[in-house]
């Protein structure tokens, strides 16, 4: 249990880059995103929906991504993400500084 | 069960209902763990597991009002905001919270400030035509030379409120509850405060022509301000 708390504190700290990767397929809707984080992730990493949505907030107030509601569908109406150009850089820094996390933590653990 | 996710929902959010980010998350969660408790379902979950499933799946509540807070802050911060000498004609105010602002010197014509907190704000020299005050905060909120002219007052608190030498002609303050609030130096001709309620409403120095208190309630010292200045106020209660 203490281990997999710990790989979700681990995996948390990138949300906002999976998220981000996945708006540059194509807008997206919050459960939408939820269920491909657990899909492309092998099952292994269930977002909570907390979770998703601080970092939905803050991608937001950084201008990495925008929203707009949907038309409704059956029951009720969805609020789609849609990345920015300043997104897509965000995107890009973080996936480099993770190639280089990764290296060093490679040579460190 | 539905029923019960709502409810569930709802009670996470309930504090902060008069934030309007707060209802759209409210509004964007439900509709995600709805959808997610019907694939439990859809996957041969029981009815209690799907719902168990799907609220934890929730997880910590503390980040989810974090969430929202992130923007709920950032309309906080409008606080202390200064908008004196702008041009903000059409201005959405709407939902904000703008503790001791100043809009002074302003043009802001045609704006809403519905649903706002405007406690402690001056509105000096500015021009608030057709503007919309609906279920604004107005207490000790100052409106110095101001133009008033075609603005929308309803549902609003005017627990100290200060019109001071402002265009009031012909404004409807029907069914409104005032407290405290003083109507200075101003022109109230052909206002109306039809069965509306007021406790220690102060008009000094005001032109009252034509104000119509229709089946207004009111104390005995707003009645007696408005009774030396001649107004009609057969059809008023005293309280």
């Amino acid at each position: 249990m203490v281990q997999r708390k710990l790989s979700s504190d681990l995996l948390r700290g990138h949300v906002d880059t999976m998220i981000l990767k996945l708006l540059q397929s194509g807008d997206k809707y919050g459960y939408e995103i939820s269920k491909l984080i657990y899909v492309s992730s092998n099952e292994q990493y269930e977002i909570k929906e907390a979770t998703m949505y601080s970092s939905l907030k803050r991608l937001e107030k950084d201008e990495c991504i925008i929203s707009y509601w949907g038309d409704a569908t059956q029951g009720g109406r969805r609020k789609y993400y849609k990345i920015t150009p300043i997104g897509e850089d965000t995107y890009t820094q973080n996936k480099n500084n993770w190639e280089q996390a990764k290296q060093i933590l490679e040579r460190l653990l | 069960m539905i029923e019960k996710l709502n409810a569930h929902v709802h009670s996470i959010f309930a504090p902060y209902q008069n934030a309007k980010t707060a209802k759209e998350l409210e509004e964007e969660l439900l509709q995600n763990l709805i959808e997610k408790y019907n694939d439990y379902k859809q996957k041969g979950s029981s009815e209690q597991e799907a719902y168990r499933l799907t609220v934890d799946s929730i997880g910590e509540v503390s980040e989810l009002l974090e969430a929202f807070n992130l923007q709920y802050s950032e309309l906080e911060q409008a606080i202390n905001m200064d908008y004196s000498r702008q041009r903000l004609l059409d201005s959405d105010f709407r939902s904000v919270s703008v503790h001791d602002g100043k809009f002074n010197s302003c043009d802001l014509t045609r704006s809403d400030f519905s649903h706002s907190d405007l406690t402690n704000s001056t509105f000096k020299s500015s021009n608030l035509n057709n503007c919309i005050f609906e279920n604004v905060n107005l207490t000790s909120t100052l409106f110095k030379s101001s133009n008033l002219k075609g603005v929308i007052f309803k549902n609003s608190n005017y627990n100290k409120t200060h019109f001071k030498s402002c265009n009031l002609a012909g404004l409807i303050f029907d069914g409104e509850t005032f407290n405290q609030t003083i109507f200075e130096g101003s022109t109230l001709k052909k206002a109306s405060f039809r069965d509306a309620t007021l406790k220690n409403v102060q008009f000094r120095t005001s032109d009252l022509k034509k104000i119509d208190f229709e089946g207004a309630s009111m104390d005995k010292l707003t009645y007696n301000f408005l009774i030396g200045a001649k107004v009609d106020l057969s059809n008023v209660t005293i309280l």
